[in-house]
Formats: structure tokens, sequence, C-alpha cells
């Protein structure tokens, strides 16, 4: 499904330019649990941004379904991003004027979804995230891990093929942080492909495959027992 | 201090757009303020340097007569002297007198006195007005007819070697000598003059105390009380102004009663009048609005509209600074954090935004300086006052611009400053959403007040070019295209026969009348009575011509009446009236009927009306079409030819009609202009006031899309993170150009509604000056705002496309 060929990405500043990702090879394939560690600035967060095509790799190439997608416009992008991806940030990236309601149903907004539709569908996230009697809360009115559960339903409704979450436990406690990760199981084992980047060796056990990055380069590639017992 | 000023500018400097439009915007502010300060500063001074000006007047007559009210400049030339022994208050008086002719030199070379510029004046004119003599007696230099003195430039240009004691050959073999030297005349006084000759050299048209064509000025004993409360009030003349009339009724009454046909018991019952008032000579400039004003003057009240509209525009300026600045330092809240992090005092860090925003202000002056001196002297404020020097004024005012600046700069600073400081590190970093003057609420607000303060101006001015175009189209009931009006061919007299014969055999001249008037140059008024009700006199505009005038004019005569009139001579004189005059005097059958004219010794002349011609606008269109009588010509009393082209007029034209006048009579001196010409003199302030409206809005428009440039960047900047969100969710681009711009074109369409009943109110009341004049245009209102909105467009759009262009990621890493 993914396939990233010699992928490298630099920022350039006015007289810096800095690698943040060299040459990766990587494949990720349909339903899949894929999970990226490493330390701070390896290029987790550039390599996860890549693939959820938020931004151009500087060079390779970036196969997805087996078409080239690396250079297409940002236009394309825009579209194929919204038909296929979604995404959980560790800071929920919440819309803080808009209501519990409002955040969940934006992406069927772009989606193009009749009202109607929207509709019924937001009530069906929120009975399963447990969340209908916090519909109307605004963002500021709730605690963090409710936060996190209102960014895992808002990427689920657009019913995603891929969810890319990026540290999606990082400002939660263990409770919280373990209802996400039980959420996020559930949701791959409905079929949805995950690739998630983790700080936490304990949640990373618990995908198919880790994959270990250091100073911009893959240095390994394991897989786990959880992809085992598949 | 140093270090302050070094870390300003350099944080200035890195962002340079936010630098180049704070800067931009505050200059603009600036410039208008300063250019409006020097304008008020020039007006407001005019005629203070003459000695003793706090008791210096001028009388002027305030009359109704005939049921027709009128307000004068002009006075009778037996009012200065003949008044003095009624009012001993009266300590120096001091005629001038303005002739309505040019005045050729004919050596030391030929040249021209202007009429506008040459004063004939009483000897006592040193010792009233504070003009400098610079060569000369200031006390006898007037005294003997034929002296005339000289303002420096022309004296210079006559004689280059000294002027004094030198004679001036002019027309008819007449020498006048050079009995002084003044100095030019200072651009702020309403007495405008290059040459002054003594009254005594001319002979006065008309000695009576009814003929009004002079200029008289009184100065008053020091300690004269003006407003005496004792003096019982009539028609609210002070105690002086009582004085006046008292004397005036002595020495006139009998003038005045034979002239107005009833007493003056009669006058008071039938609740009309003719008082003398006196007006301070320093408040001409700026308050005085009557008839046969000797200069242009301004009124007050546009001077405080212009001040207010100033102020206005500096306080939005520094407004949209404050918010662009709060934009900018949202931007470095971080920075602000750490800094408060690690140390910093309160104070330090406000003294610091402080210093960069008084810097900018200052950067802001030299740009405004230079908006000043490009600007100021191409507008029609200085081309009114020629002898003002910018940079001089700007020297002398220099205080005043530095405490403003510095004032702008602590005024736009020190919100931001305040504001963001209050608060503490871990607030900063964790809400941005709160750096922002008042809210949301007050922004917008902000951004209304600018766009329905450039949507007013804007529909104003539009108004007021709608108006100029109109007044220079509208039919005034002839034909005013084509026509050259040569002035002055006094003497012509029985030759304007040969005159017109060799004009008539040129090709291109279809039409030539004489006439003592023409539209547009003053016409004398008369004191008739109905045929039919003697008992009433009736005050009519009056001209004469000959039978040609009405077809060289192109006027129309009512239906069914032939288009030339004879003028036979008789005992009765046949005249033509125009339809306002047939309303005025309440005839059902005009032609044939009756009319007399009340001559001032007491006789009447039948008049038989024999004509009544469609009414023509031979005053501005301020004024609404007066009844007039048209007499046939005395020929003595021609002053004006007017002759119609069948083509545009040409410079060559203009040489050959010289040529013919001159082979008639060679001593007439040949002056002419054409009738659009001398009809647009009479839009001149309106003129000035469209050219100063186009600057405003200018200003305006430019401040009001800075406002929305620092709305839409703090509006982007607080959204930046929620835009990145967006378009993670897949938010395409016509989606958020949508998001962001609905919100201002909001607020832009709630000034529009705002605006209308505004801009429509101000525009009534400005055009209500003319009586004719064009309708408002709601049309005209949805294109100046369509073209505001445009304006708004184009201010946002390319902030829009950058922040909506820009890779998500950048968004979401700007948290």
């Amino acid at each position: 499904m993914i396939e990233l060929i010699d992928i490298s990405k630099v920022f350039r500043n006015k007289n810096v330019e800095t690698k943040a990702i060299s040459n990766i090879n990587l494949s990720v394939a349909d339903g899949e649990f894929v999970c990226i560690m490493g330390p701070s600035g390896c290029g987790k967060t550039s390599l996860l941004n890549i693939i959820g095509l938020i931004e151009a790799p500087s060079s390779g190439k970036y196969f997805l379904d087996g078409a080239l997608v690396s250079d297409i416009a940002e236009r394309d992008r825009t579209e194929l991003r919204k038909n296929n991806f979604s995404f959980i940030f560790q800071s929920f990236n919440l819309i803080d004027d808009l209501t519990v309601r409002e955040n969940i149903e934006l992406p069927l907004v772009y989606q193009k979804i009749p009202p109607s539709e929207r509709s019924a569908r937001v009530d069906l996230a929120l009975e399963r995230f447990n969340l209908k009697h916090r519909a109307n809360y605004f963002p500021s009115e709730l605690s963090g891990g409710q936060q996190q559960i209102v960014a895992v339903a808002r990427a689920v409704i657009a019913k995603p093929r891929v969810i890319l979450a990026d540290e999606p436990t990082g400002n939660l406690d263990s409770t919280h942080g373990e209802d996400i990760i039980q959420q996020l199981i559930k949701l791959n084992e409905a079929g949805t492909t995950i690739i998630m980047v983790t700080h936490s060796m304990m949640q990373a056990q618990r995908s198919h495959r880790i994959i270990h990055l250091f100073d911009g380069h893959v240095v390994t590639e394991s897989y786990t027992r959880a992809a085992i017992k598949i | 201090m140093k270090n302050y000023l070094i870390i300003a500018i350099r944080n200035l400097l890195r962002n340079k757009e936010y630098f180049f439009i704070n800067v931009f915007g505050l200059a603009v502010g600036m410039a208008c303020a300063i250019m409006v300060m020097v304008y008020i500063w020039e007006q407001s001074r005019y005629d203070s340097f003459h000695p003793a000006s706090d008791r210096l007047y001028r009388v002027y007559l305030d009359s109704k007569l005939g049921g027709m009210e009128s307000e004068v400049a002009v006075s009778s030339p037996m009012f200065a002297f003949g008044l003095k022994p009624h009012v001993p208050e009266i300590e120096q008086a001091c005629r001038i007198f303005k002739n309505d002719r040019d005045i050729a030199i004919v050596a030391p070379n030929a040249s021209m006195l202007d009429r506008r510029s040459l004063l004939y004046v009483d000897s006592t004119f040193f010792d009233v007005f504070g003009f400098k003599l610079l060569e000369g007696d200031p006390r006898s230099c007037l005294n003997k007819p034929r002296s005339i003195v000289l303002s420096l430039s022309v004296a210079k240009q006559l004689f280059p070697n000294g002027a004094l004691g030198k004679v001036l050959t002019v027309e008819n073999g007449k020498k006048w000598t050079v009995t002084g030297i003044v100095e030019d005349c200072p651009a702020n006084s309403h007495i405008n003059y290059k040459s002054l000759v003594s009254l005594s050299s001319l002979v006065l048209p008309d000695l009576s105390w009814t003929s009004l064509y002079l200029y008289t000025y009184f100065r008053f004993r020091e300690g004269t009380n003006m407003t005496d409360p004792a003096t019982p009030a009539y028609l609210g003349l002070s105690a002086i102004e009582s004085k006046l009339l008292k004397g005036f009724l002595q020495e006139a009454g009998e003038d005045l009663e034979k002239t107005m046909g009833l007493s003056i018991k009669e006058m008071k019952e039938k609740d009309e009048y003719f008082v003398l008032r006196l007006q301070k000579v320093s408040d001409i400039h700026l308050y005085s609005h009557l008839k046969y004003e000797n200069s242009q003057n301004v009124n007050i009240q546009t001077l405080l509209i212009i001040a207010g509209i100033s102020i206005l525009i500096i306080l939005i300026a520094c407004i949209n600074y404050a918010n662009l600045s709060t934009a900018r330092l949202a931007g470095r809240v971080r920075e602000i954090g750490i800094r408060k992090i690690l140390g910093s005092q309160r104070r330090e860090l406000s003294r610091q935004l402080l210093a960069e925003s008084i810097t900018i202000s200052f950067i802001s002056l030299f740009f405004a300086l230079v908006i000043v001196e490009l600007v100021y002297p191409n507008t029609i404020l200085t081309q009114q006052s020629p002898g003002f020097n910018i940079q001089w004024l700007m020297f002398k005012l220099s205080p005043v611009i530095f405490s403003v600046t510095l004032l702008t700069g602590v005024v736009a600073g020190i919100y931001p400053a305040f504001y963001i400081l209050r608060f503490s590190p871990a607030t900063i970093l964790s809400q941005q959403k709160q750096f922002s003057i008042g809210g949301k609420g007050l922004r917008g607000l902000l951004v209304i007040i600018q766009f329905v303060f450039s949507i007013v101006i804007i529909y104003s001015t539009s108004t007021i070019y709608r108006q100029l175009r109109f007044v220079q189209q509208k039919g005034v009931g002839f034909q005013k295209e084509r026509l050259m009006i040569i002035q002055n061919v006094i003497g012509l007299e029985g030759d304007s026969k040969e005159f017109r014969k060799a004009l008539m055999d040129i090709k291109d001249i279809e039409g030539v009348t004489f006439s003592n008037a023409v539209p547009g140059k003053v016409l004398g008024m008369q004191s008739v009575q109905n045929g039919n009700d003697r008992t009433k006199n009736l005050m009519m505009y009056i001209m004469q011509t000959d039978s040609m005038f009405f077809r060289t004019y192109g006027m129309k005569f009512l239906p069914g009446m032939v288009n030339r009139i004879q003028y036979p001579t008789r005992d009765t004189v046949d005249v033509v009236i125009n339809e306002e005059a047939v309303k005025y005097l309440g005839l059902k059958d005009p032609i044939g009927a009756t009319i007399y004219r009340i001559n001032p010794d007491e006789t009447t002349n039948c008049l038989i009306i024999k004509g009544v011609v469609e009414n023509f606008n031979f005053e501005s269109l301020h004024a609404k079409i007066q009844p007039l009588i048209i007499f046939p010509n005395e020929p003595e009393q021609i002053k004006f030819a007017t002759i119609r082209f069948t083509r545009a007029v040409r410079d060559d034209d203009i040489r050959k009609v010289k040529r013919f006048l001159s082979d008639v009579v060679p001593n007439v001196h040949f002056s002419q202009f054409s009738m659009n010409e001398s009809l647009g003199e009479f839009y001149k302030e309106e003129q000035s006031t469209g050219e100063v409206a186009v600057v405003f809005s200018f200003f305006a428009i430019f401040i009001a899309s800075m406002g929305l440039y620092s709305l839409l960047a703090l509006t982007t900047i607080f959204r930046t993170k929620e835009i990145g969100i967006r378009k993670v969710l897949g938010a395409g681009t016509r989606e958020l150009v949508l998001l962001l711009s609905k919100e201002i074109f909001k607020l832009i369409s709630i000034a529009g509604i705002i605006a209308l009943p505004i801009a429509y109110l101000l525009s009534y009341y400005w055009l209500d000056r003319f009586a004719y004049h064009v309708a408002l245009s709601f049309a005209n209102y949805l294109f100046v705002f369509l073209a505001v909105f445009l304006v708004a467009v184009f201010t946002i759009y390319r902030q829009l496309w950058h922040t909506i262009n820009s890779d998500p990621s950048d968004s979401l890493r700007f948290e």
C-alpha cells in the first residue's frame, strides 16, 4: 500500500541545511500496525508528515497504492490526504472555537458529505467514544485525555484507510494513554492501517512492527510478538 | 538608551514587511496631520499683522429691500469721512477701490497693471494697515493725485535701477509718479495688491450715500467699547454700529428714502432695513462670506471639518499601528515569555517596546515630511496662497511636530507594551489568543469605523465632482460655448456699429453684441413698481443690451414671441424681462404690460414689456435665478462686447479681434475672456474643496486598508494553527479563503450599510448650497462601495495567499 524508496527531507534556512530524514526505504501493507521509534530530532514526525502527504519529500519516490505521489501538486495531495489518511497529534490539535460535535464533524464537511448523513455519523461516533454528554463542550472545557478521545473520534469518522498518530499519548497520564492505545488496537483489528510514533516500548510492543530511526536513517526494523500472533 | 535603540532597530528590521507597513501607515497619518496643521495655521493668521488689528474693522451693508435680503462687502465713498463726525470713536479711516479694468502701461515698457491687484487707496492706507513701506514717506506718499506706490517686485520689473521718483506713463497719456515702494503683499491678507494709486487720482463714479462700490475700513480709538450693553439693540447692532447707523441716517436718510420710495419709518413697519455693520479685519478671511468680497475667503466650518478629519486619521493610524504591533508581538510571545522567565523586569521590557514604537514614529516623521514636501505644493491649498513657504512654516511649527510625533509613538506603543507585560510568563506561553486590543469585537468595530469613514469621504468626493461636472455641463439657459467676451470696451460708443461690421465680415463669427453686463459679471439693481400696483417698490436686477444680445447668446423667448426685439426711441422704454420677473411682478399677461422705473431724483420712467426671455443663469448655480429687466443699451454704458464663433475660439482669433478693435478705437485696452472660464470662477471654492477631498480620500482608503491588513495579520496569526488543522483535515484553498475573508467582508458590508445615511446626509448638506444640483445617486454609492470592497480584496489577497499556501506542517509547528 505505502512504499517509500530513498526518501529524504532537507530543511533549508538562510545559511543552514538540516537533513531531517535520509534515504529511507519503507513499505507498509494494508491493515498493518507500525510503530516508529527513536530519540528526539531523529526525523520521526517528518517521516509521518511525508507518509500523510502533509509535506513533500525533498528527494526519493513515494508510491501510494502503486501510484507515484511524491511530486504531485498541493491540490492533489489534499484530495488524496482527505480520502486516505487521518491524523492524531500529541497536542490534540482541536479547534478551540468549535464544539466537540463540530470538531468531529469537520473532516466530513471537507469531504462534502450531506448534512443529514454527517449528523448521523457524528452521533454514532459520539456514542462509540462515549462523548455524547460532552457534545456541546468546547475543547478548553475538557481534560487532556478527553480531548485526545475527541481527536481519535475525529480521525475515525472519515473512515480513513490509514491513521497516522504522532505520540498520541505523549501528553496523557497512563490511564488515559491506555484508553487511546486500546482504541487504536480496536481500529486496527477492524482493518485500519495504523502508523504511530511513540517513545514507549510498551506501547510499541503492541504493534506489529517497530522501526527504529536514528539521525534520519532507519537503523533497525523488527516484528513484534503481536505480529507473530497474526 | 543606546542599547534600547539598537535592539529596537534590529527588531524592526527583522521583519521588513511589518516595518514598512508600520512606518508607511504612520507616515501617511502624520503627513496628513502636518499638512492640515500648516494649512490651519496659515489660514487662522490672516491680517493679524496690522498694528492695532484688534481695533481694525471693515464696514459692510446688511439690507432687506423690496423683500430681497442682501449683505454686501462694499460701501459708499461717503462713509469713511462723512461718518467720522458722528462717531468720535473712529480714530482713522481708509477706503479701497478696485477698478474693474486693467490699466495699460505705455512707458517705461509696455505692460499692464492687472485690475485684481491695482488698488486705489486713501492716503491713510499706511497708517491703518501694517504693510511695510520700504521707500517713501508713509504719511504723504499717497496724498497727491497721480501718485503710485509700487510693490517691490513690480518696481524691480519696471525700474531696475530704482523706482522712487520715476514717472509711469499709462493709457491716455496719464503720468503717475512713483512715490513709494512697498513690500510685496503678504499672502496672509485679504487685501491683495501689486500697486497702490492715490484715490484722489480718480474721479469717483458716484458720490451718493447709497452707491456702494468701495471698501471702507475704520480703526477705532483704544478703549472703545464696541458692545455697550446700555445701547438698545436694534437688529442685533452693537453700540458702535448703532452710532454709525444713526450718523448714516442723519446724513443720508433723504437719499435712502428717495431711492427706496419709502420713509425709514415705513421701512421699519414693513420689516425692511438698511443697516451698517462692522467686521474685524482679522476675521474676514475665515468668517466673511458677503457679496462682492475682494478675495476668496475660507469657510471656518470647512476648516474645522478638515481638522477633525485629520485628527481622526492620525488616531486611526495610531490604532492600526498598535494592532499591527500587537500582531507582531504575538509572533514574539515566546521571546518575551523567555525574557521574563530569565528575570527581565517589566519596566525594561516596556521601555524596549516603547523605544521601538517611538523609533518607528520618528522614522515615520521623516517619511511624512517627504510626503508633505511632495504633496502639499501640488494641492490647491498652496495655490490659494502662493507666498507661503512650507519649509519655513514646518520649521516654525517644529516643536509642535516633534511633540506630536513623540506622542504618536507613545500612544501607539503604550498599549501593546503594557498589555503584553501584564501577563505572567506562563500565560504568555500558553494563551496567545489574548494578545489583541480589546478582543475581536473592538477590532471589528475599528475596521467598521475606518471603512465607514473611507466610504463616506469617497462618496462625498464623488458627489463634489459630479456636481462640478454638472455645473460645467448644465444648460444655463444660453449657449455658453464658443463665446469670446471683450471687456472694458468703454469708449466704443458710436463706433460699435463699425466694430461689429468689421467682425461680422470674418466668416467664423456668427454674432456680435454689446452690453453693460454679461452673465457671470456683476449686474446692477433697480427699484421698480408694477403698473397695476404702484404702492410697492420692488428690487430687480437690470442689464442693458442691444437687440442682437439674445440671438448671440442663443437665448429663447417664450413661445409665440419673436427672437429679435426692436427698441424704438420714445418717451417710454421698451424692455424684455425674464420668466422669473413675470412671477415676481405677478403678471398674468406680461406682453405690453407697464412697469415703472424709479430714478434717484424721484422721477419715474414708464417701461413697456416687449418680450419675455426664458430664464437663464446670470449668476452662479448657487443662487436661484432672480427677476431681471433687460433695457436697451445707452451707448456710454457699453462695457462688454460678446462675439460668438462658429467653432472653438483660437489664439489667432484673439489676435485678429484685438487688431480690429485697435483699428476702430486706438485707445481702448484689449482684454478678453471666455464665457466658460468666467462662469468657472464661481466654483473655485468647490473646486478646492474637491481637491482637498481627493487627498483625504486617498489617505482614508490607505489607512483603512492598513487597518484591514493589521486585522488580517492578527487573525491569521491567531488562526495559523487552526488553518493547519483544517488543511490536514482536507480543507481546500477555496474553503480557507472563505473562512478567513468571511468575517472581514461581513465587517465591510456592515460599514457599507452604516456609511450610506451618513454619506447621503453629508452630501445633501453640501449640495444644499447650490440652487441647482445633482440628485444623490444610489448607483454611485454602490460603485464607491464596490471600489472600496475591491481595495479590501486586494489588501488581504496576498496575505491570505501566503498563509493558505504555506505547508500545514509549518502552521502546526507555529505552536
